[in-house]
């Protein structure tokens, strides 16, 4: 017998076909609008080696990236189980699936962090965020420093020029959606704001965070 | 239904920051499948969003993670000098439970079958009885014990953690339990078929040096890769 067995609830580590994965057409590229420095990043180096079956380096790369993943998946989730089972499937699908990262799908981490986004979003929009699990980590999303630690790599240095161009008010909505995985409606419970202002504040800060990025990338290609 | 799926733009852009319900999840997921230009624009807002995750720091999860990882991609040998079996390798002697009703069995590859993939089985237990804690038995002697749901126990109550060797009448207490991740050293180093409990006590423990509440959770140390099996 091979493969994973869910147990219990606990090991539920049964990779469904992910959505993730149809979304990756083969033809049409994305055209970017950011400059990415992942060709030359060790997560891309690792990951194409895992594209040949490379085991060493799919453990190179679980270590590298493990804590980074686990956080992500334990923020939205919060629940150290469905964390687990968030990075395991996504990690399995690296595994099997390393051929389909290519830089021009933005950095590597962001990519591997877009699996495991989606695997644990997926978990908690079937079958609820745990109320009794993990403490909320501090609250990220309030620090006035917080976008200082978006300086890792370009990717990071761009997203952090524009989004300090928002108001923080509304820079929080767009934090809340993406760290911690709350929908538009979970938004607004959280902020005490009417869904409808919710949503159309999340829009134009979406709307003027692309135009930013936009406008930052012609400025590095001239 | 979301007012925003008939703009192509701000879909992908909401799909891609994680905002959407179930039902529009699943609708822009379709919506990818069949339109590439779509899919490319969800992966455009991936890439523009993404850096966003650096906001969250990072959280070393359980070391029984990499092992499941292991055993599921069928990996039997990676990133070792010695050339020996991952499990030999850095698992020797080391031993895995589930805790609770879930048991997660390991099952030792054939000796001279170096690159067949991973064999285990498990004994099922009820889907609605989800297990409480993951236990594993380190190559040290450790034994690192996860509190699954991160739950501590009642107010005015503790979780105590028992070990209770084959063939062995009275358990040895391995101290209380917090939740999250944490590391106990036995008296006696971990055995094979040995069993893990966890009894429910007052605040502080048992005063008596047994159990005096009930137990509520067991499990029982299985081996995990060939140097573990009894024998050995």
């Amino acid at each position: 017998m091979t493969g994973s067995i869910a147990l219990g609830g606990l090991l539920m580590g049964f990779v469904t076909a992910n959505s993730f994965d149809r979304m990756q057409p083969d033809a049409a590229p994305p055209r970017l609008t950011v400059v990415s420095d992942a060709a030359g990043s060790k997560t891309a180096q690792l990951l194409v080696q895992c594209a040949q079956a490379d085991a060493k380096a799919f453990r190179q790369l679980y270590e590298l990236c493990s804590a980074k993943l686990y956080g992500v998946a334990l923020r939205i989730t919060r629940n150290p189980a469905l964390a687990s089972d968030a990075v395991h499937d996504a990690m399995l699908q690296v595994w099997r699936n390393a051929d389909r990262y290519s830089p021009d799908r933005g950095s590597a981490d962001g990519w591997l962090v877009s699996l495991v986004r989606y695997r644990a979003l997926d978990m908690i929009r079937k079958h609820g965020r745990e109320t009794t699990g993990v403490d909320a980590p501090e609250q990220v999303d309030e620090d006035p420093d917080a976008l200082s630690r978006l300086v890792a790599d370009s990717d990071g240095a761009a997203l952090r020029n524009c989004m300090e161009d928002v108001d923080p008010a509304r820079r929080r909505l767009i934090v809340l959606a993406f760290i911690e995985g709350l929908t538009q409606s979970e938004v607004a419970v959280r902020v005490n704001q009417p869904l409808g202002t919710v949503k159309s504040t999340i829009r134009r800060v979406l709307m003027s965070l692309r135009s930013c990025l936009e406008q930052g990338a012609k400025v590095l290609r001239s | 239904m979301s007012d925003s799926t008939d703009d192509p733009t701000l879909f992908a852009a909401e799909y891609a920051l994680g905002c959407l319900d179930l039902a529009d999840m699943r609708e822009a997921e379709a919506q990818a499948a069949r339109d590439p230009a779509f899919a490319a624009e969800i992966v455009n807002w991936q890439a523009r969003l993404g850096a966003l995750h650096m906001l969250v720091p990072p959280v070393t999860p359980p070391a029984i993670l990499w092992s499941r990882l292991a055993l599921a991609t069928g990996i039997g040998k990676p990133a070792r000098p010695s050339g020996r079996a991952f499990w030999q390798a850095s698992t020797a002697g080391s031993l895995a439970i589930a805790a609770s009703l879930a048991l997660f069995a390991f099952l030792p590859r054939p000796p001279g079958q170096p690159t067949e993939p991973a064999r285990f089985a498990a004994a099922l237990s009820p889907l609605a009885t989800p297990a409480k804690f993951m236990a594993e038995a380190r190559p040290d002697g450790a034994i690192a014990i996860t509190s699954l749901d991160g739950a501590p126990a009642p107010s005015g109550r503790a979780y105590q953690l028992w070990a209770l060797p084959q063939g062995a009448a009275v358990p040895v207490s391995l101290g209380l339990l917090t939740p999250g991740t944490q590391v106990v050293t036995p008296p006696a180093r971990a055995s094979a078929q040995e069993q893990l409990l966890v009894s429910d006590e007052p605040a502080g423990g048992s005063t008596t040096g047994g159990p005096t509440g009930a137990v509520l959770f067991g499990g029982r140390l299985v081996p995990i890769s060939p140097a573990a099996t009894p024998g050995r």
